[in-house]
């Protein structure tokens, strides 16, 4: 910081020199090599004015009015450099500029480390955002992806589908269910750190964006920092290892330029046990450029990955087990085994083409494809017991439950001591069974979505003025998804019979009548096989607005999506609805927002955002039970959302500071979820799904965050969240089931019709509090650590919708079951609310510059004092009803209690950084 | 790129080829030390077997330190079982349960072994030979008096008279298997001699069997019965249609199918239903019915004109003595006597041994002579009931080569006949027809007789009552 000032006042000293026009030209050089820096943004902060340094590191800024101005450096990687300048009729040349390297950045190795750890759960408990927030300055936004994230914290309470994640302005998040899938571009944090955010309504260049924003990566090759760059880390949070490096040439005489990045990461097993890591990345962009007004980049993204999955768990479970427990893997030949492994192949190949049209104007296009596989394993078992090792029957809840008091302790000894998937006497029944001429009692498989997908779109922008810019979007997406069981491995056996057992009858029994009674294979499709199809178009107009007191801007988008499924396999429990095509789902939708910047001066603003948009349901809450039929979720309606917020934001050259109050309001949501249900309509038991639908919910809240500059080393850094986070309405639920004629069901396998009193019950969204504070230290020899205390409140289970709706209290005939007692059921129905805790954290780095290399050492201690927390969990939906769940809920350790997600105890991560 | 570039890829990529050996996340080899351990814990106890350290015991032998309806036994010796799997929940129609009978084929006894294990059929597989350690396992019944005596885990908590599940905890130290899988070859019985108890627990092949006509069109389970349902099967033995049941639980996955049509064979477990009542066969899979021939239909009871013997002991009194018939006490003092039975209000002849005194008894009431040379069908058949039979057994036995002498009863040869006889659990007011036992493989001079075998403890024995003996022929 003192370093840049003097710089400044040498350069202000020497160079300013009154001339006729009003400009501010200079030529940027690397501070080691002094070689020119190419392609660097320069510009004038609150005006449209940018421009980018040519081949020789050399910029210039005409046609500037007289006033003061901040001149602003941004370079990825390297330390960014304010110029405050006054004009009046004059050119500033400010001669040479030498760029640092900043060291600040291996800041955002650790929180793409957190995105690599959680983001490819699929649980929606572990749903998050901080790999949205990564490129945030906002001292707010960075503790929420820093501090918060391990809390399954969401910004303003909301789903990270809220947030857009865009590569080279092709919008990631996944048409299934509208969340990036990060493991797509895991490992490869070098190449990904040109990244733009815009926080929540906030207008960005390229996309609508969603509620909680939008983050455009840029893997443009002659954007990316020249030179080497080796990195190894350790950790014990995910994976053990990692080793990436990367190279980028930088732009060459003849026009080209490439970047080559490659990663590894693995391990045997996380902070859960038996959750192995096993993961590849490899990453080429290779730009062109034909003349001053065209460049083509092509890139190309592989980075198959292997995760080991880990289990929710009852807390009588991890109060016998730990919170480290993960009930999915077992010994097999003496190596940890998980059964259910994600797998993630899915390549992306992009060609981008930006023509500079003219100085103002700018066409981006671009086509992506993108193809290949996403895997969840795990063990099917039409012929044997379930494997679980925490099946309810082999806990010593369920002993107690019949007050067997020796045998509930034979089982808690058995589960301590043992406790983990039995992977050989898996093997042992499939040999058993094979030597026997039956088939398969197990087998591994895998849930497949095979995805193909083509986006073409074009960006348009244009300066209109000096306040005034235009932009525009209008692009096309296809996806072809095939989804389907597929077998991995017979696990010793000869064959696995694709018949569905709980069914009633031979016809019944059949996953596709077309191949009754069909012997599967590795490698082979079974259980269910079906493809979805989307065409999506959609265009998006947005107005800039810069002026000196105040900035806004308008934004308008219009989608339209058709969605339909088509049916591969002749289901036996739905013969006339589950081959061929089903109807067409079609949206038409749109979103409008506007927003405005009003600086009362240059330390104090108040912004304003409102916005209205449309959202078609994702695919995944459409189909009411894909896997089986064409059935598509009754009266289907749009998501409306209505988002406002407003912000005081504070800059000053000690504090930093930024509070917000925001309001959400979404209405006509619709979720399914699929569970085993006990006490449906009387006392029986069936694999449900459960459509709820009209779903309003309410999100408001408050933001704050504060830096504060205390000594030229010493930065002290506050954050707080409140919100609240309910829902508003009591939605409209049904059930489906392969079960017909039973219970609440009716010869279709569909219930009547219940509402769920879901009003003001809370959005199990992580904690609805957070609050952190801590401070930084940063030697000027280059070494720095920081400290902060975090603490977490109001942090709600995930509550069972069918419970509370009249199939609660009503028996088999309708009536209310003798003996239902009002008080007791409202204590039975209360939200668990989780309890408060505190976590503290620990960074830490130093670098050295020695004969022009840089090596960089970094380390984070997480949850330092190892606080044991729930960060997440949900009811399970096996006691529907006011006589099962009482009856469970009486008992000292509830036989189906709620499960759990714990957060990590005390984890490291550490990095060693080398670039040349 | 230069050379120093080169070099530091080149670290970075045998760093990352490093690591790429440590990750085995989808090695799914069958375990080289599969059964391994198995083997030796049964190695172990073949042994100490070898060293009388541990004692086999027969199934047979097993089942008879209990007796049904009374508390269940635990057992403290150091004893141990051999058997062969002969049920299988592969099709979900046992359920935590199997059955294991003392030999490949023809066994002489079985015995049902309850388990906390679902799908144990891929455990202990259908012909699997099994050894199971019984020192603090427990031998009664789940249902108690039904008849079907099991070994379980322990003394169930709600009810002192049953024993339940041996718990899965607990499977690996009692219940041993050996590496060997025999062909269970199924005995051939007639529907008339199934409910011996001998037959309880093993696996039988009923021939020339059909499902009864008003059975026509419906499934193996009634949708209104909710666990288990019996069907009646019929089989024709001579002039008679015999009948009983089979039953399938509504859990089996072939609950809803039809029952066939047809008439042919039936392979299956015996036991009794739920409250113990009756015989029935249950079926591992629909395999084990081949019922695609035509159904048996009954002969003409008129044909049979030709009365060989007929004995109603109207005209006996005391012990019974009737010309050329032989009323002999093998062991104990009791013999078969006449008495007026006051149900039927006639006479016939009784046997039992309660409160004699006797250490045993075993009491032989053997028919005249019957020349089967000059007819070509003979059907023998008889009533009996008995009163507190518990411990004490009733069998009917042919012989063709006895010579009619007291001294030689014991060594001539005497093949038993399947014959309905009364149990404990039947009405003890009511006689039981014997059905129509097929004579026809007979020849010669063959002689009929109605063995009384004491258990070897009197309080348990009971009395037999029996009339009505008839040879009919043509």
């Amino acid at each position: 910081m003192t370093k840049k000032i003097v710089h400044l006042v040498l350069f202000l000293l020497c160079y300013t020199t009154v001339y006729s026009q009003n400009s501010i030209k200079g030529i940027l050089l690397e501070n080691n090599s002094k070689k020119p820096l190419s392609n660097v943004y320069v510009s004038i902060k609150n005006t449209i004015f940018t421009t980018k340094t040519d081949l020789n590191g050399a910029f210039h800024i005409k046609a500037l009015s007289q006033g003061n101005y901040i001149l602003e450096i941004k370079f990825n990687g390297f330390e960014t450099q304010n110029f405050p300048l006054e004009i009046s009729n004059n050119t500033i040349d400010l001669g040479v500029i030498l760029l640092f390297k900043d060291f600040t950045d291996e800041l955002d190795l650790s929180i793409i480390t957190i995105s690599d750890d959680e983001l490819n759960n699929d649980a929606s408990a572990a749903d998050n955002i901080s790999g949205l927030l990564q490129a945030s300055k906002d001292i707010f936004l960075r503790t929420a992806a820093f501090e918060f994230s391990s809390s399954f914290f969401k910004v303003k309470g909301l789903d990270s589908g809220n947030g857009k994640v865009l590569i080279n302005g092709i919008q990631m998040n996944k048409v299934y269910d509208g969340r990036a899938q990060w493991s797509n571009w895991g490992g490869l944090n070098d190449v990904l750190r040109n990244q733009e955010f815009s926080n929540g309504l906030a207008a960005s260049n390229v996309t609508f964006g969603g509620i909680l924003g939008a983050t455009n990566m840029n893997t443009r090759a002659s954007l990316q920092r020249p030179g080497t760059r080796l990195s190894y880390s350790s950790s014990n949070r995910s994976y053990v290892h990692r080793a990436m490096a990367t190279h980028t040439t930088g732009i060459s005489k003849n026009g080209w330029a490439m970047t080559f990045s490659a990663s590894r990461r693995a391990g045997v097993e996380g902070f859960n046990d038996g959750t192995s890591y096993n993961a590849y990345s490899v990453f080429t962009s290779i730009e062109k450029k034909i003349n001053d007004h065209h460049s083509i980049n092509f890139t190309g993204i592989f980075t198959p990955n292997r995760r080991g999955k880990s289990s929710p768990n009852t807390q009588e479970v991890f109060n016998l087990k730990g919170i480290e427990y993960n009930e999915y893997w077992g010994d097999l030949n003496g190596r940890k085994l998980n059964a259910r492994i994600k797998e993630v192949v899915e390549p992306i190949l992009m060609l981008n083409h930006y023509w500079d049209i003219s100085k103002n104007a700018t066409l981006q296009t671009n086509a992506s494809y993108q193809f290949g596989k996403i895997g969840n394993s795990r063990l099917d078992f039409n012929g044997g017991a379930n494997p679980s090792p925490t099946y309810y029957q082999t806990l010593p809840s369920y002993f107690l439950r019949r007050n067997d008091l020796s045998r509930a302790y034979i089982s808690q000894e058995n589960f301590v001591n043992k406790g983990q998937l039995d992977w050989d006497r898996i093997f042992d029944a499939n040999r058993t069974n094979t030597n026997a001429g039956l088939n398969n009692a197990y087998v591994l498989y895998e849930d497949r979505n095979d995805d193909k997908q083509i986006t073409v779109n074009t960006i348009y922008n244009l300066e209109i003025n000096n306040h005034i810019s235009i932009n525009g979007k209008v692009e096309y997406k296809q996806l072809r998804s095939h989804n389907f069981a597929e077998v991995i491995d017979l696990l010793g056996g000869s064959g696995y019979l694709d018949i569905n057992n709980f069914a009633d009858s031979e016809v019944q029994m059949q996953n596709d009548i077309l191949n009754p009674n069909r012997v599967v294979d590795v490698g082979d499709a079974f259980r269910y096989n079906f493809n979805l199809k989307s065409d999506f178009i959609n265009a998006f107009a947005q107005g800039q607005f810069k002026y000196n007191k105040i900035d806004f801007f308008a934004a308008i988008k219009v989608s339209q999506i058709t969605n339909q499924r088509e049916g591969l396999y002749k289901n036996g429990r739905f013969e006339n609805n589950s081959l061929g095509a089903s109807e067409k789902i079609n949206f038409t939708n749109y979103g409008i927002k506007t927003g405005a910047t009003y600086k009362i001066n240059g330390r104090n603003l108040i912004d304003a955002n409102v916005a209205y948009v449309t959202q078609a349901p994702t695919i995944r809450n459409s189909f009411s039970n894909s896997r089986e039929n064409n059935n598509i979720v009754e009266d289907l309606q749009s998501e409306k959302v209505f988002s406002a917020d407003a912000s005081y934001i504070r800059r000053s050259p000690i504090i930093t500071s930024r509070v917000t109050a925001y309001y959400t309001s979404i209405k006509d949501a619709t979720e399914i979820s699929f569970y085993f249900a006990d006490g449906v309509g009387g006392d029986n038991t069936a694999f449900v799904q459960e459509i709820v639908s009209g779903i309003k919910k309410k999100q408001l809240g408050l933001e704050f965050g504060l830096e504060a500059q205390v000594t030229a080393t010493i930065k002290l850094k506050g954050a707080a969240a409140i919100g609240s986070f309910v829902y508003a309405n009591n939605p409209n639920l049904y059930l489906t089931s392969d079960v017909t004629n039973e219970g609440v069901f009716d010869e279709n396998g569909r219930s009547g019709n219940y509402r769920s009193n879901l009003k003001n019950y809370k959005i199990a969204a992580g904690p609805h509090q957070a609050y952190s504070a801590g401070f930084e230290y940063r030697d000027p020899n280059y070494w720095w650590i920081g400290a902060t205390v975090n603490f977490f409140n109001n942090t709600y289970v995930d509550i069972a919708p069918l419970t509370r709706s009249r199939n609660f209290y009503s028996d088999a005939d309708g009536l209310t079951f003798p003996g239902y007692d009002l008080e007791s059921a409202s204590q039975l129905l209360q939200q668990e609310k989780f309890d408060a805790y505190k976590v503290v954290n620990l960074v830490g780095g130093k670098s050295w510059k020695i004969d022009g290399y840089y090596i960089s050492a970094f380390a984070t201690v997480n949850n330092l004092l190892n606080t044991a927390y729930k960060s997440g969990g949900f009811e399970q939906g096996r006691n529907a009803n006011y006589n099962e769940l009482s009856a469970d809920k009486a008992l000292n350790k509830p036989v189906f209690g709620n499960k759990y997600w714990y957060g990590r105890g005390t984890t490291y991560f550490l990095n060693l950084n080398f670039s040349f | 790129m230069n050379i120093k570039t080169n070099s530091g890829l080149l670290i970075a990529l045998a760093t990352s080829l490093f690591f790429t050996t440590c990750v085995k996340d989808n090695d799914y080899t069958v375990p080289q030390n599969l059964g391994v351990e198995e083997n030796l814990k049964l190695e172990a106890i073949l042994d100490s077997i070898q060293n009388n350290q541990l004692e086999l015991k027969s199934i047979k032998d097993l089942k008879n330190l209990y007796n049904s309806g009374t508390d269940p036994v635990k057992i403290v010796s150091n004893i141990v079982v051999k058997g062969y799997v002969i049920s299988s929940d592969a099709k979900g129609n046992y359920f935590r349960e199997f059955y294991i009978q003392d030999a490949p084929e023809n066994p002489t006894a079985g015995i049902k072994v309850v388990l906390n294990l679902t799908n144990s059929y891929n455990k202990f597989n259908f012909g699997r030979e099994v050894y199971i350690r019984l020192k603090n396992l427990y031998i009664g019944e789940t249902n108690s008096g039904d008849g079907v005596i099991s070994i379980g885990g322990k003394i169930k908590l709600t009810d002192i008279t049953e024993i339940e599940s041996i718990t899965q905890n607990q499977i690996e130290n009692y219940i041993f298997r050996a590496p060997t899988t025999e062909v269970i070859v199924p005995k051939t019985v007639t529907l008339g001699g199934l409910d011996n108890t001998a037959n309880i627990g093993t696996f039988v092949r009923i021939e020339n069997a059909n499902f009864s006509t008003n059975l026509a069109g419906k499934a193996f389970v009634d949708p209104s019965e909710d666990f288990d349902t019996k069907r009646q099967i019929e089989t024709c033995e001579g002039p008679s249609i015999v009948t009983t049941f089979l039953e399938t639980s509504s859990f089996a996955s072939f609950a809803n199918n039809a029952l066939p049509a047809g008439g042919g064979s039936i392979n299956a477990v015996v036991s009794r239903d739920f409250r113990g009542d009756f015989t029935v066969l249950v079926l591992n899979n629909l395999d084990d019915l081949d019922m695609k021939n035509t159904r048996c239909t009954p002969l003409a009871i008129a044909d049979f004109s030709t009365i060989l013997l007929n004995e109603d002991f109207e005209a006996t009194s005391g012990e019974i003595n009737i010309l050329d018939w032989t009323n002999y006490s093998e062991a104990g003092s009791k013999k078969w006597r006449a008495y007026d039975d006051a149900n039927s209000l006639s006479k016939a002849t009784r046997m039992g041994s309660f409160r004699s005194g006797d250490e045993s008894t075993i009491t032989w009431l053997i028919t005249k002579g019957i020349n089967l040379e000059t007819t070509g069908e003979e059907y023998l058949s008889f009533e009996t009931s008995t009163s507190f039979a518990d411990g004490s057994i009733l069998e009917v036995l042919i012989s063709e080569n006895w010579n009619g002498t007291v001294a030689n009863i014991t060594n001539a040869n005497w093949v038993a006949l399947p014959a309905r006889i009364a149990a404990n659990n039947d009405d003890f007011n009511n006689f039981k027809f014997s059905t129509f036992i097929n004579l026809s493989t007979y020849s010669g001079t063959a002689y009929i007789a109605f063995k009384y075998i004491g258990n070897g403890n009197e309080d348990f024995d009971g009395t037999y009552e029996l009339d009505n003996i008839t040879i009919i022929a043509k």
